[in-house]
């Protein structure tokens, strides 16, 4: 038996330490991003160049009631009422849709995007199930948003987000209706109040042209877009910053922009983009130009390779002749002083990778289950203009400028790698520490979107240039790191991508904005 | 009673391995005694060909087997009489036999543990023991935790337990419960999906690891020159944790196993013993259907 007093002492160091260990809170606790007003409300973006619209008026919105009419009157004293004793929840719904309309639908269509990055499961009798749009949410689940698909889905996403944003911009200057807290000094709005007029709302615009898109592009998620897009809406009247009709009025111009962009959409070729039929006559073609040992997939068992014909598919900033034109050279002939010079590169890699070859690699690996390459750079542009303070339809453009040129480099990068059909390292012994596409190796599909993306970030913001140029290189670099791509398939790709930027930079020059 | 000194490390050191492989347990019953030291050198294999999803089994022809090979180091001293201070280091290399995955080795997580008795009571010729211990881990080197194939999840590790230990004649059973802490890990990349119970919506690349509790029940004899013991050992997700999945940080995968095993020592000359032991999974969440063997070498200092 010990001395009572000796063991109390102990006894409750150990107990207060187990209750501090069990008890204390493991919260990650990192910034949100936060509301503000613009640093320009960009007053002539309703003339600003649009995609798929003709002009900023292919969708007639009513002229609003006066501000002095009954009716608006009643609007901003139902707001006054709807703004008070706000739950913590629906304060919540207010600051997270305040970091913008478009900054978190973007988001949302990134989160999709990697929620449906899964490659689908073999059967037990070796066989590899095709997602089904009709049947989304049985296995395996459709989409499976592998690099191409997201790039598309985020392509279009962004597109309806910025033409339907410069139709409101046009109406809201040809209305001029001034933002309700400016009309009743009683009404005390969350979020910064801007001369920008209200209507129709931006973020109703946003939203409904968003929900179109994402059903089009996810439609497992009807639900979940649903509860988003309600939470959305009640937050603008929460925050006291839309009435009823600015929000009415968005939703009409959002869902019929979106539906126009979608009409471009369902005749892009998509539907086609996983045609398998056409593999054998690529497989052809590249051996009669002397490939003496094709890709094949190196998944057990093999897969079919992913979307040989999306490079088919319609592009935006350049026309199917252009494509052909820019798609890059020959890679070298297997097995000559050029292709040897880059796989001893490789095997020096396999045989002692670093842990800051690794820590690059696996930073940019965005396989399965992220929002690939294309979800990356859009974090990047949409983060970027949140930080320059960007309008809601500047946001827009810098993430459709971004979208289409990803999209496009997509489009590009897939022709040439089944116009190539260049065998993987996998093919010749290396291992790979960040997964193993399924597809050609030449060119790398992470440059060509890499280098397309930091082009147009770079036009659009020139002083973060260099940082731009950086990553995309780090980017490219990181696929000889993770084993998976020779490095003259990344610095092929990384030219093609700079081409590729290029059309979206010169259209960005051109559109109205003042770039 | 040396050989006390030498079964308590070995029943640590086989704890230690991996957080993946961790086995049956932070300590034993047994206290050193006041100022005995020993030093342990151990080799150990893991294997599995299945491992569970969630608690799904599951074979994966991209992988094929994974082995795990250690080469531990472990010392014990006692500080009092009452009071051990138990530190342990591994060497861990583990690859699969089939697939493009990497071979990933380097050293893993250096452990250490206090170890107190605070009630020792006679019951006629046996005796019982009411202990606590406390443990702290952390890796060793920034080893790639985000991997199916890895040597270790890259948490800091708090670990505090208690236990009962009975001993009649050379017989002794062993009951202990213990609440490990797992700190947060970054990982190499930003996180892409939101999980309301791990993560923030502005992803960065800190995760969280679940916590787990543990249960360990040993029973056995031990003379002077030998010891043999058959255990089960099981752990439980504490927190709310994700599941083996695509794109979903291996870290933050609540894992989960119940095992058994057997150990066993034998004195050589003087100071020197040999130890073996082996385990196999019984059932398991998120983490390799392991079998395992170990041996070593054993001084008294």
């Amino acid at each position: 038996m010990k001395k009572y007093i000796y063991f109390l002492a102990l006894g409750s160091i150990l107990s207060g330490l187990a209750t501090g260990v069990v008890s204390c809170s493991k919260l990650i606790d990192e910034p949100q991003k936060s509301a503000y007003a613009p640093t320009n409300v960009d007053e002539k973006a309703g003339n600003w160049k649009t995609y798929v619209l003709a002009a900023p008026t292919d969708i007639a919105i009513a002229e609003p009631k006066s501000i002095s009419s009954a009716e608006y009157q009643a609007e901003v004293a139902s707001l006054k009422q709807k703004a008070t004793n706000l739950t913590s929840d629906q304060q919540a719904a207010v600051t997270y849709w305040g970091a913008g309309a478009a900054y978190r639908w973007n988001e949302i269509g990134r989160e999709l995007c990697a929620r449906y990055n899964i490659p689908p499961a073999s059967t037990p009798d070796g066989k590899y199930p095709v997602p089904d749009a009709t049947n989304p949410l049985a296995d395996p689940k459709f989409p499976f948003a592998n690099p191409p698909y997201a790039s598309r889905a985020l392509a279009y996403l962004s597109v309806a987000q910025y033409d339907a944003l410069v139709s409101a911009w046009y109406y809201k200057y040809k209305y001029n209706r001034v933002a309700p807290a400016k009309t009743d000094a009683a009404l005390k709005p969350l979020l910064p109040v801007s001369t920008l007029p209200s209507y129709p709302s931006e973020d109703a615009v946003v939203a409904t042209a968003s929900v179109v898109i994402l059903k089009a592009m996810f439609p497992g998620e009807v639900p979940y877009l649903e509860a988003k897009l309600a939470e959305h809406r009640n937050s603008r009247l929460w925050a006291g910053m839309n009435v009823e009709s600015d929000l009415a009025a968005g939703e009409a111009l959002g869902s019929a922009v979106a539906a126009k962009v979608m009409t471009r959409a369902r005749a892009d070729g998509m539907s086609a983009a996983n045609n398998q039929t056409v593999t054998a006559g690529m497989i052809q073609a590249a051996k009669d130009r002397g490939l003496a040992e094709v890709w094949v997939s190196q998944e057990s068992p093999a897969r079919p390779p992913m979307l040989p014909n999306y490079g088919a598919v319609q592009t935006w900033n350049f026309d199917k002749t252009t494509l052909i034109k820019l798609r890059p050279g020959p890679p070298p002939v297997l097995n000559d002083a050029n292709y040897e010079k880059d796989m001893n590169e490789l095997r020096q890699v396999n045989k002692s990778q670093t842990r800051d070859q690794a820590r690059i690699a696996n930073y940019w690996s965005d396989g399965a289950g992220s929002y690939t390459p294309p979800g990356h750079w859009h974090r990047t542009a949409a983060n970027t203009a949140h930080d320059a303070q960007y309008s809601e339809v500047r946001m827009a453009r810098t993430l459709a400028l971004v979208g289409t040129a990803t999209m496009d480099a997509a489009v590009g990068c897939w022709d040439a790698k089944y116009y190539y059909y260049y065998p993987r390292p996998q093919q010749f012994g290396m291992k790979t520490s960040v997964g193993l596409p399924n597809f050609p190796s030449y060119p790398s599909g992470h440059s060509t979107f890499s280098a397309a993306a930091a082009t147009v970030l770079s036009a659009i913001f020139p002083d973060k240039a260099s940082e731009f140029a950086a990553e995309a290189s780090e980017a490219s670099v990181s696929r000889v790191y993770g084993l998976i791509h020779y490095r003259f398939d990344s610095n092929a790709g990384l030219e093609h991508g700079n081409k590729i930027g290029a059309y979206a930079v010169e259209r960005a020059k051109a559109d109205g904005s003042g770039l | 009673m040396r050989s006390t000194a030498y079964t308590a490390v070995i029943l640590f050191l086989i704890s230690i391995f991996s957080s993946s492989i961790r086995a049956q347990g932070l300590i034993d019953g047994f206290m050193r005694g006041q100022r005995k030291a020993s030093l342990a050198l151990i080799g150990s294999q893991a294997t599995y060909d299945m491992y569970y999803i969630n608690t799904t089994e599951t074979r994966n022809p991209n992988l094929g087997t994974v082995t795990t090979q250690a080469v531990t180091l472990v010392g014990s001293y006692g500080l009092g009489y009452d009071l051990d201070l138990i530190v342990a280091a591994p060497y861990v290399r583990t690859e699969a036999s089939a697939g493009y995955t990497p071979k990933q080795e380097g050293f893993q997580d250096l452990s250490a543990a206090l170890r107190w008795e605070a009630y020792d009571y006679k019951i006629g010729k046996t005796r019982l023991s009411w202990l606590f211990a406390v443990g702290y881990s952390m890796p060793l080197q920034n080893y790639v935790n985000d991997a199916l194939v890895a040597i270790g999840r890259g948490s800091q590790n708090l670990d505090g337990r208690t236990m009962l230990h009975y001993k009649a004649g050379s017989f002794f059973i062993t009951g202990q419960y213990g609440y490990i802490r797992r700190g947060q890990v970054s990982l190499d990349h930003v996180v892409n999906t939101y999980d309301p119970s791990q993560l923030n919506p502005n992803s960065g690349t800190k995760v969280n690891v679940p916590d787990v509790t543990e249960l360990i029940i040993r029973t056995g004899i031990k003379t002077k020159p030998f010891y043999l013991d058959a255990w089960f050992q099981q752990q439980t997700p504490h927190s709310e944790g994700t599941n083996i999945g695509p794109g979903v940080p291996f870290p933050t995968n609540a894992v989960g196993f119940a095992r058994i095993g057997a150990t066993a020592y034998l004195r050589l000359v003087g100071k020197l013993g040999l130890t073996a032991g082996y385990s196999a999974t019984l059932s398991g969440r998120n983490i390799g259907k392991f079998t395992r063997i170990d041996g070593g070498l054993v001084v008294g200092l």
